[in-house]
């Protein structure tokens, strides 16, 4: 086993390094498909929000190979699950017919006809709004879901069913991302772009492992460290992951204390007089953490405590180290930050995301080639689908809110639905919405494009309201764990089946044009869901589109003007380019890299009197927050003295429904395990393999044991792909009080032997 | 032990003697010229050691840069 995957590991570099030069030998050999090719079609990758622009082969009416676009800003590259996409249309498992629960939960799913389908879903629905009204009903979508498919179930809940119990997965990773950009500059979205890792001198990577989350990135990175040995790389993660290995420092701080040490490190800078009050000065706002104006002055005294003695008492981190940090990303002529779940994950994401942006405010190192904060992005799809067209409880599209008054007036005439159609009142957002659920107050559920029975936190509590709740759900494999729930299953177009546009970290659209027919009896998802509401008794006359490419173009219309303006993205022209990032309200316009900047950014007017203008705030100057340090949900205590954590592994994406089916990618990690520090493992007893008992609050799960210095000791790490292991049973479901974002990435387990 | 995945620049007209050169070194495999002056590699070598065994390649003649695609260290500990 040790042989074949040290083979497979040179092979996954070889192809790498091939890729990188764009070779197409090496794509189709990675991919298994030595075969020559009709033609070859645009298209992005299927999996993570680093949005690689794809080719897909086809040979007569087959998709037989993939390879990086180019033209797009992988400039060619993929990752390994990306060249072994193809498998993945052909797998055994696919979901082609409908199904039907037709005996009720527990009895078997059958296969049916589409109006049978249909007009099972469309009849429970309309019960569940006979008995408890429109809020009885909801969606629940997805970060992977094309844009088209959101707007468009988006629009037919809140403006046809008349609720905004529209959420989705999005709600568990990136909402305290979304949450921290608008608290801090008025609206969502980054201000850079990955064109800043090119030129970055200083990249302070928290809460990610890039190198395995997103390796076409983190492969970017290490060229800009190995093509500048002056470019300096901190890592400030509790486990010490590959990404780490590039960092010149890595501060293993305990987990759930990074606000002490982005407090500490803004103390440093203060102290050290390397704060740029040129800048603060004329862009930026000081806000109390309850929201009040107040100083500078304020904030220096607010951040008095967090000496760096004493973030080393909280945090773990040497206090040298601390004030090393700080020097390196105040001190460089360009620092870039990058995070991703460990920040976001939390009780307290949307302060560890201000905090982030305070460090950039604090020394100007923001809207220049290579300074920014740019959160990355864990779904193909979640920043361009879901947070940019509003499908979230408390959203309406281009960064409309349901709760104002005016922003509902606004999208009731464009949708041209009476006043007052849109409901005031937020809907539920995840947690509480699988928790009205149980309690039978949503009665009926859409699931698209996404798998809560795997991904939810908590999920002996959090999955009960799928067991009495009608669930239709759209999904093409038939191991995904929510189909155990579903009373009806429609089987939908997958990937370059059908044709639609992601939208990925850096603010770029990018259409998958439709390479091949969808496989047997499956529909696109746009057509699943129009014929759905209007047996469900919406008005068709909402949604009066023959394709996405009709959707595309509503949305492109009501974008325009607004502060997502995409205008200029006709789907002519996504056809022909390999994305391009909005701001581009013109299809001459060739978008934008540095938002908020005039001359760069279109939205700032030319004649503005200051280089940066933040359009999003009222004064036009973005916030630096006073965030204290507040430990998280549930720290080790005695009863439960280890911190357990989650994440991803390189070879496998979310619950591996997907790269489960590449033999490949499942031989490199057949099933979960769980990282323990050799220090605790001895202290324990415990020995590579050893059948290891993780016991929390909620539930106890058993994972063989691989002993490694990843973790620092007190913490234990498992991977979250496994269906067979569902190690988020373990976890809590508290939530951050803005974001509303579960805290994944910390509980406290107890940790022994199996006897 | 690290396994690294990279691209060698190599000077016009020296590809295929460097190609030949770093074929010799332990620990490095080759795979081939591409566009006449990018040879693909892959380096295995102990974590400690892999910066040594780059800046080695990078300070070969003909070697304008070199560029690292990929980096996996396998750090189970056997006990």
């Amino acid at each position: 086993m040790t042989v074949s995957r040290r083979k497979f590991l040179k092979g996954s570099a070889a192809a790498l390094a091939l890729g990188m030069v764009g070779s197409p030998a090496c794509a189709l050999a990675a991919a298994g498909q030595e075969e020559s090719v009709d033609r070859w079609v645009k298209g992005v990758c299927r999996y993570c929000g680093t949005g690689c622009g794809v080719l897909v082969g086809v040979r007569g009416d087959r998709a037989v190979a993939v390879k990086g676009d180019p033209d797009n800003h992988n400039a060619g590259l993929l990752c390994l699950k990306g060249a072994m996409l193809i498998p993945v249309i052909y797998a055994e498992d696919r979901i082609t017919e409908p199904m039907i629960r037709r005996g009720g939960k527990g009895s078997p799913l059958d296969k049916a006809s589409w109006d049978e389908a249909l007009d099972f879903a469309a009849g429970a629905f309309r019960k569940a709004m006979d008995a408890g009204g429109p809020d009885a009903v909801a969606y629940y979508g997805s970060g992977q879901a094309l844009t088209e498919e959101s707007y468009l179930a988006n629009k037919i809940w809140k403006a046809g069913f008349r609720t905004n119990n529209v959420d989705g997965n999005p709600r568990l990773c990136m909402a305290s991302a979304v949450a921290g950009y608008l608290t801090t500059f008025g609206k969502d979205e980054p201000m850079g772009t990955y064109n800043d890792m090119d030129a970055a001198t200083c990249f302070f990577i928290i809460g990610s492992n890039t190198s395995e989350a997103h390796p076409v990135l983190f492969r970017r990175i290490a060229q800009r460290k190995e093509s500048s040995p002056d470019v300096k790389i901190i890592v400030a993660d509790p486990r010490r992951t590959n990404t780490s290995r590039i960092a010149d420092l890595h501060l293993s701080f305990v987990a759930g204390t990074d606000l002490a040490l982005l407090n500490g490190m803004a103390h440093v800078i203060i102290r050290e007089e390397l704060d740029n009050p040129r800048f603060y000065s004329r862009y930026v706002n000081f806000v109390t953490n309850d929201g009040k104006p107040c100083a500078f002055e304020d904030y220096k005294a607010f951040l008095a405590e967090y000496t760096p003695e004493k973030v080393q008492e909280i945090t773990g981190v040497p206090a040298a180290d601390v004030i090393r940090a700080a020097k390196l990303f105040a001190e460089s002529s360009s620092a870039l930050s990058l995070w991703c779940m460990g920040i976001n994950q939390r009780t307290r994401g949307v302060w560890a995301n201000n905090l982030i942006h305070n460090l950039h405010l604090l020394t100007g190192q923001i809207g220049r080639p290579g300074a920014s904060p740019l959160s990355l992005t864990g779904q193909p799809n979640a920043c361009g689908g879901v947070r940019d067209t509003g499908s979230l409880a408390h959203l309406l599209p281009a960064g409309r809110m349901v709760a104002n008054e005016k922003h509902r007036a606004e999208m009731e005439e464009f949708w041209g639905v009476p006043k007052g159609t849109i409901q005031p009142k937020m809907g539920h957002h995840t947690v509480a919405l699988f928790e009205a659920m149980a309690k039978g107050d949503v009665k009926a559920v859409f699931i698209h494009c996404t798998n809560p029975a795997h991904t939810l936190p908590d999920l002996n509590a959090l999955t009960k309201g799928l067991e009495t709740a009608f669930v239709a759900q759209t999904e093409c494999f038939m191991d995904a764990e929510t189909l155990k729930y579903a009373d009806v299953v429609f089987p939908a177009a997958f990937w370059c089946e059908t044709e639609g546009v992601y939208g990925c970290t850096e603010r770029r659209y990018a259409l998958t044009e439709q390479a091949i027919k969808p496989m047997g009896n499956c529909r696109p998802t746009v057509r699943i869901l129009m014929d759905f509401a209007e047996k469900a008794g919406v008005d068709p006359r909402l949604f009066p589109y023959k394709n996405a490419a009709d959707i595309w173009e509503e949305w492109r219309t009501l974008s325009k003007g607004s502060p997502y303006d995409f205008y200029g993205m006709t789907r002519a022209r996504l056809k022909k380019e390999s994305g391009i990032k909005w701001p581009c309200p013109t299809e001459d316009h060739p978008g934008t890299n540095l938002r908020y900047v005039r001359g760069e950014d279109p939205l700032v007017p030319v004649n503005h009197p200051d280089r940066l203008f933040f359009y999003g705030r009222p004064d036009g100057k973005a916030n630096i927050f006073l965030r204290p340090y507040q430990p998280p949900f549930e720290p080790a205590d005695k009863d439960y003295p280890f911190i357990l954590t989650t994440g991803r592994v390189i070879d496998h994406w979310h619950t591996a429904t997907m790269t489960g089916k590449v033999p490949e990618l499942q031989k490199a990690y057949p099933s979960a395990f769980v990282e323990i520090n050799p220090v605790d493992a001895q202290k324990l007893g415990i020995s590579n393999g050893d059948r290891v008992v993780l016991e929390t609050r909620r539930d106890r799960m058993t994972f063989p044991a691989r002993i490694t210095d990843t973790c620092m000791p007190g913490l234990v790490f498992c991977p979250f792909f496994d269906k067979n292991k569902l190690v988020n049973r373990l976890f809590h479901h508290a939530v951050d009080n803005a974001s509303k974002e579960p805290e994944y990435k910390i509980c406290a387990t107890r940790v022994y032997k199996q006897a | 032990m690290a396994i690294a995945g990279f691209l060698v620049h190599a000077e016009a007209g020296q590809s295929e003697r460097l190609e030949a050169e770093l074929a010799e070194i332990p620990g490095i495999s080759t795979f081939g010229v591409h566009r006449e002056c990018y040879i693909a590699a892959v380096a295995e070598a102990p974590g400690n050691s892999m910066e040594d065994l780059l800046h080695r390649v990078h300070g070969m003649d003909g070697v304008l840069t070199v560029y690292v695609t990929s980096m996996t260290v396998e750090d189970e500990l056997v006990v």
